[in-house]
């Protein structure tokens, strides 16, 4: 592939890290996030943005007003002001007062909950309670829940294999070929990127990149899959088409790996080990496009030895 | 005996094509024209652990007694005010870095960069007044006690460094170095964690004094007692896949300011590191949250982390190239220090393993290039001199400023928040302008070569 001529990459260079400077602007990022201690929102004062409570005790007092959502991950909160947008209780404790004002929804999933009668929620309240939480789903439903994830996983890869075949299989050879390349790959760039996302969401006005990382990292690990898939159903039935191949393999993929996440202790790091093994090819061959080559070794001068 | 292991080993390099029929010469039949005493592979096995087990004592040593042990003596046993001993750990490094320059310049003056048993035995010696000095550590009662005894001990560190890092090309073949230093890496941080806590001296001194005087034992009969092994393994510099560095092959490929270059940028990794790590270790919630919990649990766990980073360093070092755990380790280090100031944005100090995790994992990938990159970057000839340049200016030039700095900024008064944002700023910075440099400078000229992978 041919290069960019210098001036043209030093301005591809500035442009990535133009937007950089950026943040350095005041009031570019509005929000609050608390991790521990008390901390009161007094009344008549406005909080620009989210404010995302992950330890401690927060309490927005009457008059207040948050302007975003509040995210409740941990700790407690008490909301007795305004919120212009949804409160949204993942952990921890949230009491609701009677003069408190809640403009959007009240989602609960996971956290203590005690709303006063004369509360006023707009949006009403919305509680989803976590069953699919491993320890607490049973293994026959787990199972279930592995098969029905492994069929839409196949029949994506089905689907993918029609128009990219060729990118697919080389994810899969790869994956073979440098399987220690690979996993470390995979495993740098899963823990990383994880917490990066993690990071990137506590921003609160970042939010939606936060999701959006994480959703392009499940696609990249499921595409691995998709090329594991691919290279262990052409050593089983090389005879199929290559769309049925990688629908086939990938389907068996993640059915393994759900099926292997069973197995207490060590089966959740077996699923994690092969997730990464198949991010980290799909990476390093840039999601198949390219083919994957080593450093080498240049050969020596027997002379140089000295 | 000898057609069959031949016949072996020419199958077993028969897709390696560009390896240099000196290779096998040298390795069946000895460098000194008689056949091997040592079937290949357990020799080369064997050079390889005496270089890991050097390397990785020295360094568990260094991290463990010399950084964490001796703060303890002079602040809690000597009860010397901590900017003191920080003065004095500052000159230690100051002089450790003198006296590898100056040892470095004396072992390419007169050969002995690439003569294995001059090295060797300077190691002896290195390991031999090591022990006593660690054993005479117990009589420092004052200051001045502990000024003369950090002065012996980084000239004789200073006289270590070119000394073991230049046994790499005797030891180590080079496709093998990433690998390596994986190792070295991993179990020199996978034992600190464990073995350094309570981070005490009296505790690190009597666990160290056995260790040592075991290694000066063996090390000392490997130097003086004639045998064939040694003998071999004197010989294998000769042998283009031990000698020639990785980034030494391409005449014309590289330029002759590479290791200047290479200094300067591991001379940032551990400016970063010793200048964050210094402020972050006077933070009890970070500490005792993670290298000083007293959950063994927590420890093991950044132990486990090390070793894990080590495997991937290692991984990366063999199949990319310096550049690529370069950036992995300004990226880390830029991204633990922002993780750092998170909490302090918002409140105060938390403790959580995340930023443990990063920073282990940063550490592991610069120290896997700190141990494979000197070598690579020489010959038998140059390696003294690469190694001191390298080790002693990069790491301990390093050390020296980034203490003076912190120091300095300790005594403005300056707040936790406001020196891990310039640390992680100068991460940030050192990131970008890499990235830069990858980007628009020229192409890595090993990946269009024709070679050995």
């Amino acid at each position: 592939m041919r290069r960019l001529p210098l001036s043209a990459r030093m301005i591809v260079m500035l442009m990535a890290v133009a937007p950089l400077l950026s943040g350095c602007q005041d009031g570019t990022l509005s929000g609050m996030v608390v991790f521990d201690g008390r901390h009161v929102v007094d009344h008549e004062r406005t909080i620009r943005g989210d404010l995302a409570v992950i330890g401690g005790e927060v309490r927005i007092a009457s008059g207040a007003t948050i302007q975003g959502s509040v995210w409740l991950l941990g700790g407690t909160c008490s909301v007795d002001g305004t919120v212009e947008g949804d409160v949204n209780a993942l952990a921890g404790a949230l009491s609701v007062g009677d003069s408190a004002v809640i403009r959007g929804k009240l989602h609960q999933a996971g956290s203590l909950l005690d709303v006063a009668p004369d509360a006023r929620i707009v949006g009403g309240i919305a509680e989803s309670t976590p069953e699919g939480m491993a320890g607490r789903a049973s293994v026959g439903s787990r199972l279930l829940g592995g098969a029905r994830q492994a069929l839409v996983v196949g029949v994506l890869g089905l689907l993918l294999g029609f128009w990219f075949a060729r990118p697919i299989a080389n994810t899969g050879r790869t994956a073979f070929r440098y399987p220690s390349v690979s996993l470390a790959v995979g495993l740098l760039a899963g823990v990383i990127g994880l917490i990066v996302s993690v990071l990137v969401g506590f921003t609160i006005i970042l939010l939606p990149l936060a999701f959006l990382m994480a959703l392009l990292g499940l696609l990249a690990a499921v595409y691995g899959w998709f090329g594991l898939g691919a290279a262990i159903a052409r050593r089983l039935t090389p005879g199929f088409p290559p769309p049925l191949r990688i629908g086939l393999g990938s389907l068996g993929v993640a059915m393994s790996v759900s099926v292997v996440s069973l197995v207490p202790l060590v089966g959740g790091l077996l699923g994690l080990t092969v997730t990464a093994w198949g991010l980290g090819a799909a990476l390093i061959t840039r999601f198949g496009l390219r083919a994957f080559r080593p450093a080498v070794i240049p050969p020596a001068d027997p002379d140089e030895t000295g | 005996m000898l057609d069959r292991r031949s016949k072996r080993a020419r199958r077993s390099r028969s897709d390696d094509g560009e390896r240099p029929r000196l290779t096998q010469r040298n390795s069946l039949i000895g460098l000194a024209g008689r056949p091997s005493a040592w079937p290949i592979r357990w020799k080369a096995l064997a050079g390889i652990s005496l270089f890991v087990s050097t390397m990785a004592a020295g360094y568990y040593y260094n991290v463990t007694f010399v950084q964490l042990g001796l703060l303890d003596l002079g602040t809690n046993r000597l009860g010397l005010a901590e900017t003191d001993v920080t003065t004095l750990m500052a000159m230690f490094a100051l002089m450790t870095f003198l006296a590898s320059g100056i040892t470095a310049l004396a072992m390419t003056r007169f050969g002995w960069s690439s003569r294995m048993r001059v090295k060797l035995r300077l190691a002896a010696l290195v390991a031999l007044a090591q022990t006593a000095l660690t054993f005479a550590s117990d009589g420092i009662h004052d200051g001045t006690g502990l000024t003369v005894w950090l002065l012996a001990a980084g000239g004789v560190i200073g006289v270590g460094i070119p000394a073991t890092f230049g046994l790499a090309v005797d030891l180590v073949p080079v496709r093998h170095r990433g690998g390596v230093a994986g190792v070295i890496t991993a179990i020199a941080y996978f034992a600190a964690p464990l073995g350094a806590y309570p981070w005490t001296f009296e505790h690190m001194r009597l666990q160290l004094l056995p260790i040592l005087a075991a290694g000066t034992l063996a090390v000392g009969g490997l130097a003086c007692i004639p045998n064939r092994l040694v003998d071999e393994w004197a010989a294998q510099h000769r042998d283009p896949a031990y000698g020639v560095g990785r980034y030494t092959r391409q005449r014309g490929a590289g330029s002759p300011a590479l290791p200047i270059v290479l200094a300067v940028l591991m001379f940032g990794v551990f400016f970063i590191d010793s200048l964050g790590f210094l402020r972050l270790s006077d933070e009890a919630v970070y500490m005792q949250g993670a290298w000083l919990s007293e959950q063994i649990g927590q420890r093991l766990f950044i132990s486990l982390v090390h070793v894990v980073g080590a495997w991937i360093a290692g991984i990366f070092y063999s199949a990319f190239d310096y550049r690529t755990l370069f950036l992995w380790a300004f990226g880390l280090f830029a991204l633990v220090h922002l993780m750092y100031t998170f909490p302090l944005r918002f409140g105060s100090p938390a403790s959580v393993l995340a930023e443990p995790l990063v920073y282990a994992l940063a550490v592991s990938i610069y120290t896997v290039l700190n141990f494979a990159l000197w070598a690579d970057l020489s010959t038998p000839a140059t390696v003294a001199r690469n190694a001191a340049l390298g080790v002693g200016f990069s790491g301990w030039t390093a050390t020296f400023a980034s203490t003076s700095l912190a120091l300095a900024w300790r005594t403005q008064g300056m707040p936790l928040m406001a020196h891990l944002r310039l640390v992680d700023a100068t991460a940030v910075l050192l990131f970008l302008a890499l990235l830069m440099a990858v980007y628009i400078g020229p192409r890595r000229p090993s990946s269009t070569a024709k070679g050995v992978s």
